[in-house]
């Protein structure tokens, strides 16, 4: 079949088989695309299902309400999830994924390569208080359900701080990603010490977890519909706890301690990406 | 029976000890127009941290209007050289 068309077809013109790659690429692009658009406009419609499902489960204790919210939102990120798998969108691997399971509170901490790193890690955790930018506090889909989950502002440091040590003491895990903002592309931003702080004071061991994205998508400034050619694999790994004691010595401040941890936990994930960067 | 002024370079050893001591910083970052924030990295939670260490140090009070208005190494000279002097 494949050699009678290939002796049926008229003469190519020169440069002919060269344009017709481009267009068939484009085309792929353009599908990816209205797939990705897909997948967007079904977390918008999601959202407003789960913001319907939370404000009907929404009763009993402030804790327990917001327990039950975040149990939700776990389910749904994971149902979003399988939905961008099987619409060709994403691939998802974890390594050493099992330090992340069982009970008990932890401090998770990750690098923010794309818009979706909160989903994965969410999907993954079926309990985490996470912390939110105004902007999503703000948003029409999002507002009522980071409400209800209990999820923290990223306003005041200080507080702040106070509010992540204080969950961790009533055995909640929380999730925060160091950068502040998402990373830049391929690289990191300089870490703020609250991860650190936080660990410093709850004595909560810090899990780190690594998170690259190849070919890159959903970057910091990057439109929805700018999407790569192949499909994205997101790899998240899952390093081994890291105790904050041994930051604090005989003779050490905390502010030193804060320095040294946040110092070595920048360390630890420029030597992770370096790592992939490697392998790739 | 009046206490004697208390110099401004005494002042600045006094900080440097808090500085250095408190917060893992090289004696050559501290120079007057050194920048909290910006040159010396501390962030919000070390600027409280550092208000409670000064304090304790130069046993002096300082308001949240006075640590939010300090932006540099001698500016904060400035302001406990005025205190202390005002107290003597």
């Amino acid at each position: 079949m494949t050699v009678t068309s290939q002796v049926a077809a008229p003469p190519v013109a020169p440069g002919a088989a060269s344009r017709r790659v481009p267009s068939r690429r484009r085309l792929a692009h353009g599908w990816r695309a209205l797939r990705t658009g897909v997948a967007f406009a079904s977390f918008g419609v999601g959202a407003i299902v789960v913001a319907a499902i939370t404000a009907v489960s929404a009763r009993g204790v402030p804790a327990r309400r917001e327990l039950r919210t975040q149990r939700i939102v776990h389910h749904a990120f994971r149902l979003w999830l399988w939905w961008m798998v099987c619409l060709r969108l994403c691939r998802v691997s974890w390594i050493d994924g099992e330090r992340l399971a069982g009970s008990g509170p932890r401090l998770v901490v990750a690098n923010h390569p794309t818009l979706i790193d909160v989903i994965l890690l969410l999907a993954r955790l079926s309990q985490a208080d996470c912390i939110v930018k105004t902007a999503a506090r703000r948003n029409p889909f999002m507002r009522r359900i980071v409400a209800r989950a209990g999820y923290l502002a990223n306003d005041d440091g200080d507080a702040l701080v106070e509010s992540c040590a204080d969950r961790i003491a009533q055995g909640r895990s929380v999730l925060l990603f160091p950068e502040g903002t998402r990373s830049p592309r391929g690289g990191l931003h300089r870490f703020q010490r609250g991860a650190a702080h936080i660990a410093l004071k709850s004595g909560c061991p810090i899990v780190p977890v690594v998170i690259t994205c190849r070919p890159p998508t959903l970057l910091k400034g990057q439109s929805w519909h700018d999407v790569p050619d192949g499909r994205p694999q997101w790899v998240l790994r899952v390093g081994a706890p890291i105790d904050p004691a041994r930051y604090l010595d005989a003779g050490s401040t905390l502010p030193v301690a804060a320095r040294r941890l946040t110092a070595d936990l920048q360390a630890l994930y420029e030597q992770g990406l370096g790592a992939d960067e490697e392998h790739s | 029976m009046t206490q004697p002024e208390v110099s401004k370079d005494e002042i600045f050893k006094r900080l440097r000890d808090v500085l250095v001591g408190g917060f893992e910083l090289r004696d050559e970052q501290l120079v007057p127009t050194a920048r909290l924030v910006e040159d010396l990295e501390l962030d919000s939670l070390d600027l409280v941290d550092f208000a409670v260490r000064l304090e304790q140090h130069v046993d002096l009070e300082i308001a949240e209007e006075e640590l939010k208005s300090i932006k540099t190494v001698q500016d904060i000279v400035d302001l406990l050289y005025q205190k202390l002097n005002a107290r003597s």
